[in-house]
C-alpha cells in the first residue's frame, strides 16, 4: 500500500501541473484595459463564435466568411462599403465622382484617419492597397480591365479604365475578396505568400492576440475616427461606436460545444448553429434569434468535361430535382428556407426576376428521363456528384438528390472527400466529376456571381453569357442592364442551365438577450453592440 | 523404411489428428465463453444477412418529410434519421458493411502477417528489414496512421480495408514471427533442413500449421478492433463514404442531432458494442481451447 | 549489459527512419492543397497556382524530404503555414489538454480497476470474480467514442450534470470547472484501459498468492488479511505499474477520437484539423513526436525488464 501512495501523489501532481500550465496561454481575458474607467458595461468581454475557425485574416486574399466576420468593417475598412440595401456608401472616402461613361472614378479621401500602428492614412496607402486588390483578384482585374489606381494628390485617388465599368463600387463593397486599406509600409513587408503578416487597419478594433484554433482577441482602437452620423449604421457601414472594449472570437469547431456554451453564457452570439438546435433557443426569453436570408445553395454543373458538358443533359438532371425535398433534407424545416428561382435575391429589388421559373423545382422524373434520352444519355454511366464531407448541409442535399435521381432510374454516385481534397478535385480535376454543391451570398451585380465566371470551377465559358455579362457591366443605365439580365436568367433556366438554384437558405444568429444592437447582415456585425 | 510401414504410419497420424480435432471441437463446444461469444456474433451476422427480408425498402430509401420521427412499434421501429431513412434498415445494412470490413481486415492481416512473420523468422536477413518496418508502422498510433492513410487514398470501402490492414498487419506479423522462431529451433526442423527439404515446404508444410492457432486467435481480436477503428474513422468523417450505411456513419449523422434523436446513437451503439464484445469473448474462448498454455 | 543497451538503441535508428519516411510520404501524397485552403472557397485557379509556386510546394518530393529531415535533425520541426507561432508552442499548447485528459483518465481507470482486480483475485472462481470478468470484458469491447456519446446522452442531455462538450482550462474556470469539463471524456477514455488493468491486477495477484513464499507465510500463521494486502499486493504492484505505464501511451493515442467527440483542443484535434487543411509541417511534427515518445517508452520498458530479469535479455536477443 505504501508504494501506491507516492504513485497516486505523483499522478495528481502531474494532473495539477498540466492543468495549471493551461493558465498561461489559454486565458481568455476577463478584463481589458479601458479608457472609460468605471464603465463596467464596456469592460465586459463580448464572446462571439464563428461557424468555422480561420486565422488567415487577410480578407483581401482569404475569401472565407469567417475571416470577414472577424475583421471586415471592424479591423479593416474599405474605400467603399454597402448599406443594408446593398447600395455602395463611402467609408474611408467622403465621396466619389464618376465621369459620364463610367471609365473614370475619383475618390476623395477622409482626412486624419489613423492606422492601428499610429500612421495617418495617405493617398499612397490607398493606392498601394487598391492595386494589391487589382493585382491579386481576377474579378477585380476583369472589371477594371487591368487598369490601376493612381494618386492625384494627398487626399485624392482615381482610376481610369479602358472600358465602361458601371459597378466598380458595388464590386468593392461586396466582393468576397475585400479591398481593405492597409498601410503601404505593411504591404512592402509581405512575404512570398502574398498574404499579410501584420493585420493593421483603420477600424474601431485592432487585433490584440491570435491563438490558432482557440481564440482571436480584439481590443478597441482608441484613435478611431467614426464617420457618418450617430445611428446611421446600416448593412456594413455607418457610424461605429465600439462600445465594448474587448471582443473575443472563440474558435470552436464543434457545434454542441457552441450550443452548451451559449446556454451557459460563456458565449454571447453565434451564427454557426445548426438548424436542429434552433428549437433549443427559439422558445427561450434569454435569447434572441435573428433570421436573415443569406445564401443560395446550388448545384453547379461541370461544363468543361464529361456528361454535364452537354446542356441537354443538364436540363434533364434539373427536371428531376425536387428542390423542396432537397432543402427540407438539409435544413429540417420550412422555416429555414424559401423556394425561389431567381438568381438575384429579393432584397435586390431592381435585379430580382422570376424569368424562367417554370424550369425550377420540377421534380419530374419522367420528364427528366425523356430529356436525357433525347440528349443521348445511356443511363449506365453514373452522374458523379462531388461533395465535401465537412459541410453537413451540402452532403445531405447530395444524398437527397441521389435518392431522387435513383428513383427516376438515373444512376448517381456521390463522391465525398474532406474539404482539402474536395477543393483540389473541384478546381483541378474536371474529368472526375459532373457537378458539385455549394452556396453563394448575395451579390449586387449579376456579373459578380462566381458561378458565372469562366475561371472558377464549373467553368461557365458560354460565349453568350460572357458577352451579356460584359454588357451588363458596361451598361451605364441600370434599366438597360436589368433588361439584359432578365433575358439572361431566362436563357440560363431554359437553355444553358449552368447551375441549378435550389432556393434561399435562411440563416440565423442566436444571441444572448444581454447583448443589445448586434447586427446581422450576412454575418454578425458587432461594432455597435453593447451590454 | 518400406512402403507399408509408411502408409501405416500415415494412417495412424491421420487418425490421431482426427481424434485431436474431435477433442478440440468438443472442448470448444463445452467452452461456455467461446460459445457465448460465437452466439452473439452469429446473431448479428444472421440479422445482417436477413436485412433485405426485414427491411425490403433498403438503407437508402428516404421520405425526407419524416425526418427524425421517434421510434414506434408501428412506424419506424428504430426511428427515422435526419433524412427520413429508417434507422433499423441502416443499422442492419450497416452491419453488413461493418462486419465485411472487419472480417476482410482480420483475414487479410492474418494472411499478410503470417507471410511476413514466417519469412522473417526463417531468413535472418529479411528479419531485420521486415521487423523494423513493422516496428516503424506500429510506432505511429493506429488511429492517426489510419486517418492519414485515408486522407491520402480515395474514400471507398476497398481503401478503408487496405488502410486498416496496413495498420493491423504488423501486430499479426510479430505474433507469427515470435511463435515461428520457437518452431524453427525445434530439432525436427533442423533435421529437415539438414536433409535438404525445400524451404518453402518447411515454412508452409511444417512451421505454418504450428503457428496457426496463435495467429487465428490474434486475428479474431483484429476483427473486433477493425470494427471499432472503422466506426471511429467513419465517425470522424474519413471512413465509409456516404450514403452507404456503416455503424460509424450512422453515429456521425447522429452526433449532429444528439439533442433531438437519441435513437440514432443508441441503436447503432448497441450493435457495435455487442458485436465487438461477442468477438472478444469468442477470441478469449478460442485462445483457451487452442492454446492452453497461455493465460 | 552495456552491449545489449547499445544494440537496443541502435535498432531504433532504422525504426525512426521508417517512421519519418512513412509520415512524410503519407502527408505529401495526399491530394489537397494548403494554398487552396489559405485562400478560401471562392479563390480562383490563377490565384491558387501563384501561391503554390511561392510556397515552394512545386519542388520535387525527395528534395522536400531531405530539407525536412535535415531540419528535424537540427531540432527544427518546421513552421506551420496556418498558425503564426513556433512549432514548440503549438505542440505544447495542444499537449496540455491531452495530457490532463490522459492523466485524469488513467487516474480514474486505476482507481476503478485495481480494487476490482483485487476483489476478483480474492474471490477467485466465485460470483464477484465472474462479475468483474464481465465488467472488464465490457470495458475492453466498448469503443471509447461510443461510450462518450452515450455518456453525453445520459449525463449531459438527460440529467444535465456535466457539460456535453468543451474544454475549460483551470485559468478560465478554476479547478472544479476544469475537472468537470474533463470528467466525461476521462471516463470514456479510461474505461477501455480499466478492463486491461483489472485483468492484469487479478492475474498478477493470483500469481503471487500461489507462490511458495506466500504459502510459507500462510503456514507460519500470518493473517490472511495481512498476506493479501501487505505481501501479495505489494509484489503484484510492479506488474500493475508496468501495465499502467504502457496504458499511458495507448491512452495518448486513443485520445484522438475522444477529443473529437468532446471538442477538446488537444493533440488529436490539432492533428485532425491539420490533416483537413493540409498543414504538412504540423502533421509531421505531431506524428513524429508521438511516435518517438512511443518508441522511447517501449525502449525504457525493455531496458527496465532487462535490468530486472536477465532472462528477458536473452529472449530479446533471440526474438530480435
Amino acid at each position: 500500500m505504501k508504494r501506491l501512495i507516492p504513485i497516486l501523489l505523483a499522478l495528481s501532481l502531474l494532473l495539477c501541473l498540466t492543468a495549471c500550465g493551461g493558465g498561461k496561454t489559454e486565458t481568455a481575458p476577463t478584463a481589458a484595459p479601458s479608457g472609460d474607467a468605471g464603465e463596467t458595461a464596456a469592460d465586459q468581454v463580448l464572446h462571439l463564435v464563428p461557424a468555422n475557425a480561420t486565422t488567415n485574416l487577410d480578407i483581401l486574399m482569404n475569401t472565407s466568411d469567417e475571416a470577414s466576420l472577424v475583421v471586415s468593417g471592424s479591423v479593416f475598412e474599405q474605400l467603399v462599403t454597402v448599406n443594408a440595401e446593398y447600395q455602395p456608401i463611402p467609408e474611408l472616402c467622403t465621396g466619389w465622382d464618376v465621369n459620364e461613361d463610367a471609365t473614370e472614378y475619383v475618390y476623395h479621401l477622409r482626412e486624419g484617419v489613423k492606422f492601428h500602428n499610429g500612421e495617418t492614412m495617405t493617398a499612397d496607402d490607398v493606392v498601394a492597397s487598391m492595386n494589391r486588390w487589382v493585382d491579386n483578384v481576377a474579378t477585380a482585374r476583369d472589371f477594371t480591365g487591368g487598369a490601376h489606381f493612381e494618386k492625384v494628390d494627398e487626399n485624392t485617388v482615381r482610376i481610369v479604365m479602358p472600358a465602361s465599368c458601371a459597378y466598380l463600387n458595388n464590386l468593392m463593397g461586396t466582393y468576397a475578396n475585400r479591398p481593405i486599406i492597409v498601410p503601404a509600409s505593411v504591404i512592402e513587408n509581405i512575404d512570398d505568400t502574398g498574404i499579410l503578416t501584420e493585420f493593421i487597419g483603420t477600424g474601431p478594433y485592432k487585433i490584440a492576440e491570435i491563438k490558432e484554433d482557440q481564440f482571436i482577441r480584439l481590443e478597441k482602437f482608441e484613435d478611431y475616427q467614426p464617420y457618418g452620423t450617430d445611428g446611421d449604421f446600416s448593412g456594413w457601414g455607418g457610424y461605429k461606436h465600439a462600445y465594448i472594449n474587448t471582443v473575443v472570437f472563440d474558435l470552436i469547431s464543434d457545434e454542441s460545444t457552441v450550443v452548451s456554451g451559449l446556454r451557459s453564457k460563456r458565449f454571447h452570439a453565434s451564427s454557426g448553429i445548426g438548424y436542429d438546435s434552433y428549437d433549443l433557443f427559439a422558445s427561450d426569453d434569454e435569447f434572441n434569434v435573428t433570421m436573415s436570408s443569406a445564401e443560395m445553395p446550388m448545384l453547379i454543373f461541370n461544363k468543361a468535361e464529361g456528361l454535364a458538358s452537354d446542356a441537354a443533359f443538364r436540363r434533364g438532371i434539373a427536371a428531376a430535382l425536387n428542390c423542396d425535398e432537397i432543402l427540407y433534407g438539409a435544413y429540417g424545416s420550412r422555416d429555414f428556407y424559401e423556394l425561389n428561382s431567381s438568381y438575384m435575391f429579393p432584397s435586390q429589388e431592381a435585379w430580382y426576376t422570376d424569368a424562367g421559373s417554370e424550369y425550377y423545382n420540377q421534380g419530374d422524373g419522367e420528364k427528366a428521363v425523356e430529356l436525357l434520352k433525347e440528349a443521348g444519355y445511356d443511363f449506365t454511366t453514373p452522374f458523379k456528384l462531388l461533395v465535401a464531407s465537412d459541410s453537413a448541409d451540402f452532403y445531405n442535399m447530395a444524398v437527397v438528390i441521389k435518392s431522387q435521381l435513383d428513383a427516376a432510374g438515373i444512376p448517381c454516385e456521390i463522391l465525398t472527400y474532406d474539404w482539402s481534397t474536395f477543393v483540389q478535385i473541384r478546381n483541378n480535376e474536371p474529368e472526375n466529376y459532373n457537378a458539385f454543391i455549394t452556396s453563394f451570398s448575395p451579390k449586387t451585380v449579376p456579373s459578380m456571381n462566381l458561378y458565372l465566371s469562366s475561371g472558377w470551377a464549373g467553368w461557365c465559358t458560354d460565349e453568350h453569357i460572357q458577352t451579356e455579362l460584359q454588357r451588363i457591366n458596361a451598361s451605364i443605365n441600370m434599366e438597360e442592364g436589368v433588361a439584359i439580365w432578365r433575358d439572361l436568367q431566362e436563357y440560363m433556366w431554359s437553355d444553358y442551365m449552368p447551375v441549378v438554384n435550389f432556393g434561399i437558405q435562411n440563416v440565423f444568429m442566436i444571441s444572448s438577450a444581454e447583448v443589445q444592437d448586434l447586427g446581422y447582415f450576412e454575418r454578425i456585425t458587432y461594432v455597435n453592440a453593447h451590454f | 523404411m518400406n512402403d507399408t510401414s509408411y502408409t501405416a504410419r500415415q494412417e495412424i497420424r491421420r487418425r490421431l489428428q482426427k481424434e485431436q480435432r474431435a477433442l478440440m471441437w468438443r472442448k470448444f463446444l463445452t467452452n461456455k465463453l467461446a460459445m457465448g461469444g460465437a452466439l452473439i456474433t452469429l446473431t448479428v451476422i444472421v440479422l445482417a444477412l436477413l436485412a433485405p427480408v426485414i427491411c425490403p425498402e433498403g438503407p437508402l430509401a428516404m421520405s425526407v418529410f419524416d425526418r427524425l420521427t421517434p421510434p414506434s412499434p408501428d412506424g419506424y421501429l428504430f426511428g427515422a434519421d435526419n433524412l427520413g431513412r429508417s434507422v433499423l434498415a441502416r443499422v442492419l445494412y450497416g452491419a453488413r458493411v461493418s462486419l465485411a470490413i472487419g472480417a476482410s481486415v482480420g483475414l487479410l492481416s492474418m494472411i499478410f502477417g503470417m507471410i511476413l512473420g514466417l519469412y522473417a523468422s526463417y531468413y535472418p536477413a529479411l528479419d531485420n528489414v521486415i521487423m523494423r518496418i513493422c516496428d516503424g508502422l506500429s510506432a505511429i498510433p493506429s488511429t492517426l496512421l489510419a486517418i492519414a492513410l485515408m486522407a491520402m487514398l480515395e474514400r471507398n470501402i476497398g481503401n478503408l480495408i487496405l488502410s486498416l490492414t496496413i495498420v493491423s498487419t504488423p501486430r499479426v506479423a510479430r505474433v507469427a514471427r515470435s511463435s515461428a522462431v520457437v518452431v524453427r529451433e525445434q530439432t525436427y526442423i533442423e533435421a529437415m533442413r539438414a536433409l535438404g527439404t525445400s524451404s518453402t515446404r518447411i515454412i508452409w508444410g511444417h512451421i505454418a500449421p504450428n503457428i496457426l492457432s496463435g495467429v487465428v486467435v490474434q486475428s479474431s481480436y483484429i476483427f473486433a478492433n477493425a470494427i471499432i477503428t472503422e466506426a471511429a474513422l467513419s465517425f470522424l468523417g474519413v471512413g465509409v463514404p456516404a450514403p452507404d450505411p456503416s455503424w460509424g456513419n450512422i453515429l456521425y449523422d447522429g452526433k449532429a442531432v444528439i439533442h433531438k434523436a437519441w435513437w440514432m446513437i443508441v441503436y447503432p451503439g448497441i450493435f457495435t458494442a455487442a458485436t465487438v464484445l461477442g468477438l472478444n469473448i469468442f477470441g478469449d474462448g478460442l485462445r483457451d481451447v487452442l492454446d492452453p498454455h497461455t493465460n | 549489459m552495456k552491449k545489449y543497451v547499445i544494440k537496443r538503441i541502435l535498432t531504433l535508428i532504422p525504426v525512426l527512419l521508417v517512421v519519418s519516411v512513412v509520415i512524410f510520404l503519407l502527408v505529401h501524397l495526399a491530394p489537397g492543397d494548403p494554398a487552396a485552403m489559405m485562400l478560401g472557397d471562392q479563390a480562383q485557379d490563377a490565384e491558387i497556382a501563384a501561391l503554390r509556386e511561392r510556397m515552394g510546394l512545386n519542388d520535387p518530393l525527395p528534395l522536400q524530404y531531405v530539407r525536412w529531415l535535415g531540419g528535424v535533425l537540427r531540432g527544427n520541426l518546421g513552421e506551420s503555414v496556418f498558425i503564426r507561432d513556433s512549432m514548440g508552442n503549438i505542440l505544447m499548447d495542444h499537449l496540455r489538454p491531452t495530457l490532463a485528459l490522459t492523466v485524469y483518465a488513467l487516474f480514474l481507470a486505476t482507481l476503478f480497476a485495481v480494487p476490482l482486480g483485487m476483489l476478483a483475485a480474492k474471490y477467485r472462481g466465485r460470483l464477484p470474480d465472474s462479475l468483474v470478468s464481465v465488467t472488464s470484458m465490457f470495458g475492453i469491447s466498448m469503443p471509447s467514442f461510443l461510450l462518450g456519446l452515450l455518456l453525453i446522452l445520459l449525463f449531459a442531455i438527460k440529467w444535465k450534470v456535466f457539460p456535453s462538450s468543451g474544454y475549460v482550462s483551470i485559468a478560465e474556470g478554476g479547478l472544479w470547472a476544469h475537472l468537470r469539463s474533463l470528467t466525461l471524456p476521462a471516463i470514456a477514455l479510461g474505461f477501455i484501459e480499466s478492463g486491461l488493468i483489472i485483468r492484469m491486477t487479478r492475474s498478477s495477484m493470483l500469481e503471487v498468492l500461489e507462490s511458495d513464499y506466500i504459502r510459507m507465510a500462510k503456514a507460519k500463521g500470518v493473517s490472511v488479511r495481512s498476506i493479501f494486502y501487505k505481501h501479495a499486493l505489494r509484489n503484484a504492484l510492479i506488474s500493475i505499474v508496468t501495465v499502467v505505464g504502457q496504458s499511458f501511451m495507448v491512452l495518448l493515442g486513443g485520445a484522438t477520437v475522444v477529443e473529437s467527440v468532446f471538442d477538446i483542443p488537444g493533440i488529436g484535434q490539432l492533428t485532425i484539423n491539420s490533416v483537413m487543411r493540409r498543414d504538412y509541417q504540423v502533421i509531421q511534427a505531431v506524428v513524429l513526436l508521438v511516435s518517438v515518445t512511443n518508441v522511447l517508452v517501449s525502449l525504457a520498458v525493455d531496458l527496465l525488464y532487462g535490468v530486472i530479469d536477465p532472462r528477458a535479455r536473452l529472449e530479446n536477443r533471440e526474438g530480435g
